[in-house]
C-alpha cells in the first residue's frame, strides 16, 4: 500500500519536472532574440522564402498558441518533424537511442567493475599508501577533460599500434575506446564514493557485533559491510547515469558514435531547432526516469528506507 | 569451584592524539564455573572496555592491552586473530547493549541467527535454518517463522533483544558477557528478558560476565558481583556481602542512592562530584575527591585490594590499615 | 577564518593545487609579456611543426606558435570559468537564502524550478542556450552558469532551514533585529564552508564545460586560442601532429586538477569529521 502511494507520489513529481522541462525548452528555443526562420533560411535567401519557412514552422502563430500546439503534440508522441530530413524527431532520436544505452551501460559497467573493488581497497587499508594512490588517482582522473583523453586514446590506440578503430559503430572494437574513455571519469566517482560508504559501514556497531559472533574478518567485510556500504553506492551509480548522458554530446562527437549526443550536436549546427528541442526533451527524460529508478531500487535494496515519510532523497 | 576466567592486572589504554586514557587500570578478578558475575558502574567506569577487552574486540590501531586474560587455561592476549575468531562465538559469545544498531539493518534476523550455526557449525543452509527458528522459539519469540524472515527495524526493541540472546546461545559458549542487555528497554520488558537470559545461562551450564550500571538488576540476578569506579575495581564480593555489607564508600554510596530494589526507579543517582577524567585521574585513591571519609592518604596512598572476609575484596586505605593492623 | 587558511597552506593537496594555479594565473596575467610570439600571427612556412627549440610546443596548423596561444588561451577558460560560478553562486545563495528563511509558497515555487534545473545535465542545458544565444562570450558564461545555480540553491537552502531552527535565530528575531540583518549574520557565516567547497570545484567543471563547448565549435570561436576550440580544431591534424591537442589538453588538465585538489583540500579542512589526526 505504502509502495502504491510512494509510486503514484513520485510518479506526479516526475510529471511536474518533465512538463517544467518542456515549457523551459520551449521557451529557451522561441523566446530568444533573431528570427529561426531567417537563420534557417539562410543569408541569400528571399523575403517569401523565410515567409514560407515561418509557415511551414508554424511561427507565424502567437507564442501561447504555439505552445499550446507542442504540449498537444507531445501528448501524441509527436515531437515534430526534424527539418534537415523531414523525418519526425521521435523516430530520429529513437533509432539512436540503443547506441547512446549501449555505451553508457558499458562504460558504467566497466567503472564499477574496477572502481567499487578500488575503493573497497581503499577504505579497508585506510591511510595507507596504497590509499593515498588510489586516491589520488581518483582526483588526476577526474581532472582529466573527457574529450580529451579519447582523443588521445584514439592517437595511442588507433594511430600509433593501430589497435582499435579510432570512431564509428558496428563491431564490439568500436565499443572498447569510448567505454573506456568514459569509465575513467566515472570512475573517480565511483571509488571515492565506495571507499567513503565503506568506511562508514566499518564504523558501524554491526561490525563489531558480527566480529563478535565469531565470524571470519573475510566474511564480516565482505558480507555485513558490503551490502551496507553499497546501498549507497547504487544512489550514486543512478546519479552518475545522468551526468553520463550529460557528457554524451561530447564524447559521442568525439568518436563519431551515432547516439542521441551527437544528434544534439549535429542538429544543433543545422540550426534543426525542433530536432534539438525534441532530442533534449528526451534526454532530460531519461534522465528523470533513471532517478526515479535510482530510488526504487533504493527502496528495495534499503530494507529500512521507509516509504511513508515520502521524500526519498536528502 | 574452577575458575573459568582469570583476569590479572589488566590495563586497557586508549591511545588519542595527545593523551593516553587509562580506560581500565589494573584490574584483577575471576569468574567461577557456572556463577553469574556483575560488573556494576557508572558510565565511563570503564566496564564495557573490559568486557570487549576480553573478547579482544577493540581496535587495535589506538588500544593498547597489558596483563593477562586467561581463559579455560589459555592466555586470550597472547593469541593470533584466527585463534581468536574460533574461541569467539564457541566458547565466548557476547550480547551487545544495543541490539537495534548492533543487528545489521540489511539482513533478516534468521540470517543473522543461522549464519553463525553455518560459518561456525558448519551446518547446512537447511539444517541452520531449522535450528535457528528452533532458537528463536526458545529465546520466547512467536511465530518465529514468520519472524525469521524480519528485519530487525520490523522487530520491537525486546524482539530484537531476544534474538541476540539466540544468538548469543547458538552454540552453547561456555562464557557469555552481556553488555548492558537490558539498558535500551523499557522496565516491563527488562525484567522478563534478565529472567530468560538467567534462565538459558543455568540451563546451559554457561557462565556470564553481566555488565550493568543498574545495582538492582545485579542484585536480582548474580552470585557475585564486582563494583567498578574510573577504570579500577573497588570491591568484589557475594550479592549478599556486597549488599548488606558493603565496605567500599563508593558502594555505600551507590546502595543509599538506590532506595529499594525491584522499584520502577532502579538508575544510580549520580553521587555528589563527578566521574574523574581518564586520561588525568585523580592521584592516590581514585574516589578521593567525592569520598565523604578521605583522609591525607588516601591523596597520596594508591589502596591495595585486601580481603577483608574471606571472599570480601575491598580496595580503600580504611581496610588496608585494618588488614595491616590484623596483620 | 585564520585557522581554516593555515590549515589549507599546510595541506599537501592544497599546496600543489595553489602552485599549478598560481602558474597558470600567472601566465594568464602576464601572457603579454611572458609568451614569445603574437598568437595570432600565421606563418605557413612552419605549419603543423613539431615541438622544437623555437616553439617548445610545436606550431598549429597555419604556423602559429602553441605554447604562446596557450598563455594567452588561460585568459578564456580562467575568465569563463570565475565569471560562470560567480553567477551561479550568486543567483544560487540569494535563491536559496531567500527560499529557505520565507518558506511558504516562495520556497514550493523554487523547489520545483530547482527540481526541473536539476533534470537537465548541465553541459546538455549549455548546448541548447548556447545554441539559440549564439556563441559570445557573454553567452558562454551564462548558459555555463545557469547550471550551478540549482546546486547553490540547495546548500544554502538546506543550511538556511537548518539556522533558522535554531533559537539564537528566534531570538535575535524577538530582539527586533529587522528579518535581512539575521539571514546576513546567522545564516551566511554557516552556508559560507560548503559554498566555498563548491565554488572551488565548480571552477574545474566550468573550465572543462567551456572547453566541452570549444571543443565542439559551440563556444570561444577560431581564431582566438581558446584550450577547448585549439583541440577541436587540433583534431583535423590528429594523424600527422598529435602535438596540436596534447598540450592544451595538460593545460586544461592542470587548471582542473588544481581546482579539484584545492576543492578537496578545503572539503577536509572544514570538514572537520573528515580531518585527519
Amino acid at each position: 500500500m505504502a509502495l502504491v502511494r510512494y509510486l503514484i507520489k513520485r510518479f506526479f513529481g516526475l510529471l511536474i519536472v518533465v512538463f517544467g522541462i518542456v515549457t523551459i525548452l520551449f521557451l529557451i528555443l522561441n523566446l530568444t532574440p533573431g528570427d529561426p526562420a531567417r537563420l534557417i533560411a539562410g543569408i541569400g535567401a528571399t523575403e517569401e522564402d523565410v515567409e514560407m519557412i515561418r509557415k511551414s514552422l508554424g511561427l507565424d502563430k502567437p507564442l501561447h498558441i504555439r505552445y499550446i500546439l507542442y504540449i498537444s503534440g507531445l501528448l501524441r508522441l509527436d515531437l515534430g518533424k526534424s527539418i534537415r530530413t523531414g523525418t519526425p524527431v521521435l523516430h530520429e532520436v529513437l533509432i539512436r537511442l540503443p547506441n547512446t544505452i549501449v555505451l553508457a551501460v558499458s562504460s558504467m559497467a566497466l567503472a564499477l567493475a574496477i572502481g567499487i573493488p578500488l575503493g573497497i581497497v581503499a577504505a579497508v587499508r585506510t591511510s595507507s599508501l596504497l590509499d593515498y594512490l588510489i586516491i589520488t588517482l581518483s582526483i588526476v582522473g577526474n581532472s582529466i577533460p573527457v574529450f580529451w583523453l579519447g582523443l588521445m586514446f584514439i592517437v595511442l590506440f588507433s594511430v600509433k599500434l593501430r589497435l582499435l578503430p579510432a570512431g564509428g559503430i558496428g563491431t564490439p572494437l568500436h565499443l572498447v575506446l569510448p567505454s573506456l574513455t568514459i569509465a575513467i571519469y566515472l570512475l573517480s566517482y565511483i571509488i571515492r564514493f565506495t571507499r567513503t560508504a565503506v568506511l562508514d559501514a566499518l564504523r558501524q556497531e554491526f561490525v563489531r557485533y558480527a566480529l563478535s559472533k565469531g565470524l571470519p574478518r573475510r566474511v564480516v567485510l565482505y558480507k555485513h559491510v558490503l551490502r551496507n556500504a553499497l546501498i549507497p553506492v547504487l544512489t550514486i551509480t543512478g546519479l552518475q547515469f545522468g551526468a553520463l548522458l550529460g557528457g554524451a554530446p561530447i564524447t559521442e562527437t568525439v568518436f563519431a558514435w551515432p547516439g542521441i549526443g551527437k544528434y544534439i550536436v549535429d542538429s544543433i549546427f543545422a540550426k534543426d531547432y525542433p530536432a534539438v528541442q525534441g532530442a533534449v526533451f528526451i534526454f532530460a527524460l531519461i534522465y528523470a526516469i533513471v532517478n526515479l529508478v535510482t530510488d526504487l531500487l533504493y527502496v528495495v535494496v534499503d530494507p529500512r528506507v521507509k516509504l511513508e515519510g515520502g521524500g526519498m532523497r536528502e | 569451584m574452577n575458575s573459568l576466567l582469570k583476569v590479572n592486572d589488566l590495563k586497557v589504554h586508549y591511545l588519542l592524539a595527545n593523551s593516553v586514557v587509562r580506560a581500565v587500570d589494573g584490574v584483577t578478578f575471576d569468574l567461577k564455573e557456572n556463577e553469574i558475575f556483575s560488573l556494576v558502574g557508572e558510565s565511563g567506569s570503564g566496564k564495557s572496555t573490559l568486557a570487549y577487552a576480553i573478547a579482544r574486540l577493540l581496535d587495535s590501531s589506538y588500544v593498547r592491552i597489558y596483563g593477562e586474560i586467561i581463559f579455560n587455561g589459555i592466555n586470550l592476549l597472547e593469541l593470533s586473530e584466527i585463534e581468536m575468531e574460533k574461541i569467539r562465538g564457541n566458547l565466548i559469545s557476547m550480547i551487545p547493549q544495543d541490539p537495534s544498531a548492533a543487528l545489521n539493518p540489511a539482513y533478516t534476523v534468521g540470517e543473522q541467527i543461522a549464519e553463525v550455526l553455518r560459518y561456525k557449525k558448519g551446518l547446512t543452509h537447511k539444517e541452520a535454518r531449522d535450528l535457528s527458528i528452533e532458537l528463536m522459539k526458545k529465546v520466547g519469540i512467536p511465530d518465529a517463522e514468520k519472524r525469521y524472515l524480519n528485519y530487525p527495524h520490523q522487530l520491537s526493541g525486546g524482539m530484537n533483544q531476544r534474538v541476540v540472546i539466540a544468538i548469543a546461545m547458538a552454540l552453547r559458549p561456555r562464557l557469555i558477557i552481556a553488555d548492558e542487555p537490558t539498558s535500551a528497554l523499557d522496565v516491563t520488558v527488562q525484567a522478563r528478558i534478565l529472567e530468560l537470559l538467567t534462565g538459558l545461562v543455568k540451563e546451559y551450564g554457561s557462565t556470564m560476565l553481566l555488565i550493568t550500571h543498574d545495582l538492582g538488576v545485579a542484585a536480582e540476578v548474580s552470585d557475585r558481583i564486582g563494583v567498578m569506579y574510573a577504570g579500577k575495581l573497588m570491591e568484589i564480593g557475594s550479592k549478599e556481602e556486597i549488599l548488606e555489607k558493603p565496605l567500599h564508600p563508593y558502594t555505600q554510596a551507590l546502595l543509599h542512592v538506590v532506595p529499594r530494589f525491584h522499584k520502577k526507579k532502579r538508575r544510580l543517582k549520580p553521587i555528589a562530584g563527578m566521574v574523574p577524567n581518564l586520561s588525568s585521574p585523580p592521584s592516590g585513591c581514585r574516589f578521593h575527591p567525592r569520598c565523604p571519609y578521605r583522609s591525607k592518604e588516601c591523596v597520596l596512598q594508591e589502596p591495595l585490594m585486601v580481603e577483608v572476609e574471606p571472599g570480601h575484596w575491598v580496595s580503600c586505605n580504611l581496610y588496608a590499615m585494618e588488614a595491616s593492623y590484623h596483620a | 577564518m585564520n585557522e581554516v587558511v593555515h590549515l589549507l597552506l599546510r595541506h599537501r593537496g592544497a599546496q600543489i593545487g595553489l602552485c599549478i594555479l598560481l602558474t597558470i594565473i600567472s601566465m594568464a596575467l602576464f601572457a603579454d609579456v611572458l609568451a614569445p610570439y603574437d598568437p595570432y600571427k600565421a606563418n605557413l612556412r612552419d605549419a603543423l611543426k613539431p615541438p622544437s627549440l623555437d616553439h617548445p610546443m610545436g606550431t598549429d596548423e597555419i604556423g602559429r606558435d602553441i605554447l604562446s596561444r596557450i598563455m594567452y588561451g588561460a585568459r578564456f577558460s580562467l575568465l569563463i570559468a570565475f565569471a560562470s560560478v560567480a553567477m551561479g553562486a550568486i543567483i544560487g545563495v540569494s535563491i536559496g537564502l531567500l527560499s529557505g528563511y520565507y518558506g511558504g509558497w516562495i520556497d514550493y515555487v523554487v523547489q520545483r524550478m530547482t527540481d526541473i534545473l536539476l533534470a537537465l545535465p548541465g553541459v546538455v542545458l549549455a548546448l541548447a542556450l548556447v545554441a539559440v544565444l549564439g556563441p559570445g562570450l557573454t553567452n558562454l558564461i551564462i548558459a555555463v552558469g545557469i547550471g550551478f545555480i540549482p546546486v547553490y540553491i540547495r546548500i544554502v537552502r538546506g543550511v538556511t532551514l537548518q539556522v533558522k531552527a535554531m533559537e539564537y535565530v528566534t531570538a535575535a528575531e524577538m530582539l527586533g533585529l529587522s528579518s535581512l540583518r539575521v539571514l546576513f549574520k546567522h545564516i551566511l557565516p554557516n552556508v559560507f564552508p560548503s559554498v566555498m567547497v563548491q565554488v572551488t570545484l565548480h571552477l574545474g567543471s566550468a573550465v572543462l564545460a567551456a572547453a566541452g563547448l570549444g571543443f565542439l565549435g559551440l563556444g570561444v570561436q577560431p581564431p582566438n586560442p581558446e584550450w577547448g576550440a585549439m583541440i577541436g580544431t587540433g583534431r583535423n591534424y590528429i594523424f600527422r601532429a598529435p602535438h596540436l591537442i596534447v598540450f592544451p589538453g595538460l593545460s586544461l588538465f592542470l587548471v582542473v586538477l588544481g581546482f579539484n585538489l584545492l576543492g578537496a583540500a578545503l572539503r577536509e579542512v572544514l570538514d572537520p569529521r573528515l580531518r585527519r589526526e
